[in-house]
């Protein structure tokens, strides 16, 4: 491979991996933050030299403070939503606790509460409650079970409230207190077994041109479409990237459709054979069946104009995604592609008419969706190798301007385009 | 004519991208008002409580209980109708918000009820929903 050709292959899973990272990083910044996020200026009340907070997405779940040269100089945590059932007089309370560099809290302030507005400024103005805590562990105060033996007493007046705040830290601490079981055992069924099955014939549809294999591939896509679309439902789908983006890949648990998925992409752009648009997807493989249904002589051919415009179907629809996920708008994601409409019973509309729609259209202009509509195509296609010359391309720079949407969307505050 | 050609193919693709999108992120900002609008009540109806020592005992719409409290000055004149975008205390014309407490006062309930389906979308109360904070998935 030229120089040339390894840097633009570089550029382009660069591309995805970069998007995908936003995507992963904007949701630990929403599960950490969640609607209201601490801002620095909270948290400068009580460290001072704080200048940025950085999301940890591990089992804390809190936000590294960090100083002007990047060194974390203390921690800080909000209750909310953990502790949203404990309620004091007639609300639960959002708590921001900070912690200093020795990992001892330097600081309790109430951020929102839904209790009793009198109580709740009751409990903040008494600084001799609201500094119970200062010195304290992050260990000491999740152990916490009795305030008062951990000499920390109501706040007259407003007792309820003031004890709902410390149990609230306490749960919100011992929460994620416990350490996370790390299962390492495989879990490994026989639809991992089968989905393995169905990428070697694919690879071997791919790579071996023996002409008496390569008669027999239309059994092949039939069971693809049977077993591994109608049967098993496990297509390679935008709603499915993006679960495994924001929640993790489930490798010990689906190792089968994790290998497939990763298999899937790096196969193209290693070696620019589109093995699973090509070979496996049901849905290609029953449009290339719907192909053969009516006579070449009723195919249309496609206008200009039109072949033009429907290019820019797929990338829209990533468009879309990245939207509904940076917005959290209430777009069910299967509803853009066909894919789940092979699970037949829990099909939603949006989905099976992508499908039909898909189909209908490919049987006058032979595998439109592939070509066209198809977003989760279109990002195999982004990464493929290309043969012969590559050069920087129209779908080139439809990668970066998908990229800077990314960026636009993460670093941009919701609230912009959302009000 | 051929820029021309491609562009009218191209206007049913992006009206289909905006039908899409902009109904959904015109819920998604209808939503964060109605959220903020219904904290806001919220705070006003907990000061009217401890100001009474229960809370008014009777069914009110949005509006009315917006007057109710704007009338006790425990909230501003200004806030908006989430609905309409006009104030709420002029405008009544679209407004899901119900209020309703039991016999006694003593506990209080502010719901949000979908116009066309009459679900519940939202809701504040003394017992249940305490709070619009949503689940975290674990850490």
């Amino acid at each position: 491979m030229s120089i040339k050709k390894a840097l633009l292959q570089a550029y382009r899973i660069a591309v995805l991996i970069m998007i995908a990272w936003l995507i992963r990083a904007h949701h630990d910044r929403m599960r950490v933050q969640g609607d209201w996020p601490v801002t620095v200026s909270e948290v400068k009340t009580f460290l001072p030299e704080a200048y940025r907070l950085k999301v940890d997405p591990g089992p804390r779940g809190g936000l590294k403070v960090l100083d002007s040269t990047g060194n974390q100089i203390g921690y800080a945590i909000r209750t909310m939503p953990n502790s949203k059932s404990i309620t004091g007089y007639s609300g639960p309370s959002d708590v921001l606790m900070v912690f200093n560099a020795d990992d001892k809290a330097c600081g309790v302030a109430i951020r929102h509460s839904y209790d009793t507005p009198s109580h709740v400024e009751d409990v903040s103005s008494d600084y001799l409650f609201m500094e119970s805590w200062n010195g304290k562990s992050w260990e000491e105060i999740a152990a916490i079970k009795d305030l008062h033996q951990a000499g920390i007493y109501g706040v007259s007046g407003a007792t309820r409230t003031s004890e709902a705040v410390g149990e609230s830290l306490s749960y919100r601490l011992a929460s994620t207190q416990g350490e996370i079981q790390d299962d390492w055992q495989l879990r490994i069924s026989w639809r991992d077994f089968a989905l393995m099955i169905f990428l070697i014939f694919g690879c071997l549809f791919a790579f071996w041109k023996n002409p008496s294999f390569q008669r027999r591939r239309w059994i092949f896509s039939l069971v693809t479409i049977l077993g591994l679309g109608l049967w098993m439902g496990d297509l390679l789908a935008q709603s499915l990237l993006i679960g495994w983006i924001k929640g993790g890949v489930p490798w010990k648990t689906l190792p089968g459709i994790v290998i497939f998925a990763t298999a899937s992409f790096l196969l193209p752009w290693a070696s620019g054979q589109p093995v699973y648009c090509q070979f496996i997807c049901p849905h290609g493989n029953l449009q290339r069946w719907a192909m053969k249904l009516l006579p070449a002589r009723w195919k249309r051919p496609m206008p200009d104009s039109v072949k033009w415009a429907a290019q820019w179907i797929a990338p829209l629809l990533l468009l879309i995604v990245l939207i509904t996920v940076f917005l959290h708008l209430e777009i069910d994601l299967t509803g853009i592609e066909p894919f789940d409409a092979y699970l037949l019973k829990g099909a939603g509309i949006a989905t099976i008419s992508v499908a039909v729609i898909g189909l209908l259209v490919s049987l006058y202009y032979p595998m439109f969706y592939c070509k066209y509509a198809c977003p989760t195509g279109w990002l195999l296609g982004f990464i493929r190798k290309r043969a012969g010359k590559d050069h920087f391309s129209a779908r080139d720079w439809i990668g970066i301007v998908l990229l800077m949407i990314a960026c636009g969307l993460y670093w941009m505050p919701a609230e912009w385009i959302l009000g | 004519m051929k820029s021309t050609l491609r562009f009218i193919a191209l206007i049913p693709v992006l009206v289909g991208v905006a039908m899409i999108l902009v109904p959904s992120i015109r819920e998604k900002r209808l939503e964060l008002r109605v959220r903020s609008t219904l904290l806001t009540v919220q705070e006003a109806l907990q000061r009217l409580h401890v100001a009474d020592e229960e809370y008014p005992r009777k069914r009110l719409s949005g509006h009315d209980l917006v007057k109710l409290l704007v009338d006790r000055k425990f909230l501003d004149p200004t806030l908006l109708n989430p609905w309409t975008g006009k104030s709420y205390l002029s405008d009544a014309s679209q407004d899901c918000l119900l209020y309703h407490s039991d016999q006694e006062g003593e506990i209080y309930n502010l719901s949000v009820v979908s116009p066309k389906s009459k679900r519940v979308l939202f809701q504040l109360d003394s017992t249940e929903h305490q709070s619009l904070e949503e689940e975290n998935e674990s850490f």
